[in-house]
């Protein structure tokens, strides 16, 4: 406390301090200015409210945005927790089937219309891996399925003409007949051409499985092509 | 005595009393507008930042302490608005002579009046030399005497930086009048008998 008292002393300058008084002799800011006091207070008391900060017009905007990407990742997240296959089942479940892969036998129409009363073709059993179970679409009635029986060497089949029997094609080439039949006003046959294309897909969940079935049979077909 | 007076009006004034607050307005004002003038030779301006230190005063009145008198921070918080002041005005580098008022009526003869305003000018001009902290610090040290605790606080530094600023500001001003007039204003004790 001394040391600094002296520290203060060193530093003292009456010699300064009185040029400096006699510069600032009869200063104004030394006299007592009138109103002052009521100058101020005026002004402290219109404007020493602390003025409420408005929020930015864009914070909705990003909150929305920032809403959006959330949910979007965690429905990602989800799809890919749920679907085999991680990411890549989803990416597939998204990618549009290559047009033009399969291409409809032009036959099968004019067949399933001059044969109404023939039975729905037994349609190809087919597997997603080797150990999976045969998706439920192919168990259909009065159909000898193939499934769970190994696949048996399939000779060379030269002259036989290549028809797709899969469910949606066959829905779809019985639904065609129908129209047909109903054009020409054959009423009974378009009945039962509708009938067996409602019942060779029944439901939506099969409809989606033999569209991926389809898919997937397009794809090996394009593989064993090269 | 004083400042228990003082926080006890700092506590009404927080508590929300206005006429507190105007007490405490009325008993700083002067030495906060003082300030503020002699940093910036401008009356103007020194009243609008005398104003806007109270009406920061008054918008942080929630952590304002009485502990050991307020009107540290309101010098701390004027000293920061003049030098902010002060660095805009780039356009005017020179000190404003007009806001120097005349000498008093003296019975000094018109050539003694005339170089006693001469040296005021100098000493005026040379001080505008000075930094702003240099310039709060030979001002609170040497015109209003005040203890290096209080210039530390004002500056915002410790009681070295305070008393080597202080020392700095000294030299230097000594330095710029020399330079000025050629002749020692400071040093000389007979020069300054008048307080």
């Amino acid at each position: 406390m001394t040391r600094r008292f002296e520290a203060e002393d060193d530093l003292r300058d009456p010699a300064l301090t009185a040029l400096l008084r006699n510069v600032y002799t009869n200063d104004p800011a030394l006299a007592e200015a009138p109103g002052r006091t009521e100058r101020i207070m005026r002004l402290v008391l219109s404007e020493g409210v602390r003025p409420v900060r408005r929020p930015s017009v864009w914070a909705p905007f990003a909150w929305a945005c920032a809403s959006v990407a959330t949910a979007a990742a965690a429905l990602t997240l989800i799809l890919a927790l749920a679907t085999p296959g991680g990411m890549t089942g989803v990416l597939a479940y998204f990618r549009p089937a290559p047009a033009n892969i399969v291409a409809p036998d032009s036959t099968t129409p004019r067949v399933i219309a001059a044969h109404p009363d023939r039975s729905v073709p037994t349609p190809i059993a087919i597997h997603n891996t080797l150990d999976e179970q045969p998706l439920s679409v192919w168990q259909m009635e009065n159909s000898a399925a193939p499934a769970l029986q190994k696949p048996a060497p399939q000779e060379p089949a030269k002259e036989q003409p290549t028809v797709i029997e899969h469910p949606t094609f066959v829905a779809a080439t019985l639904y065609s007949a129908g129209k047909a039949a109903q054009a020409v006003g054959d009423t009974e046959t378009a009945y039962e051409a509708y009938k067996a294309s409602y019942e060779t897909v029944p439901t939506p969940d099969a409809l989606l499985a033999s569209g991926d079935a389809l898919y997937k049979m397009a794809q090996e077909s394009l593989d064993s092509e090269g | 005595m004083f400042a228990s007076e003082e926080g006890r009006l700092l506590d009404r004034a927080q508590r929300g009393d206005v006429y507190a607050f105007e007490s405490l307005v009325k008993m700083h004002q002067q030495r906060v507008f003082a300030h503020c003038y002699r940093l910036l030779n401008n009356s103007a301006e020194a009243e609008d930042l005398c104003a806007e230190t109270f009406l920061r005063a008054y918008q942080h009145l929630g952590s304002l302490r009485a502990d050991p008198s307020i009107i540290h921070w309101l010098l701390r918080v004027a000293n920061n608005l003049s030098i902010s002041v002060l660095r805009k005005r780039t356009s005017r580098p020179t000190v404003e002579l007009d806001e120097i008022h005349e000498l008093p009526a003296t019975t000094a003869s018109p050539e003694e009046q005339m170089l006693a305003n001469s040296r005021r000018d100098v000493v005026l001009r040379c001080l505008q030399e000075l930094s702003p902290k240099e310039r709060t610090a030979v001002l609170m040290f040497y015109l209003e005497e005040r203890p290096l605790e209080e210039i530390a606080q004002v500056l915002g530094c410790g009681l070295a930086g305070a008393k080597s600023r202080v020392h700095r500001a000294r030299h230097r001003l000594k330095e710029l009048v020399m330079a000025e007039i050629g002749e020692d204003l400071i040093l000389p004790a007979e020069e300054g008998g008048t307080p």
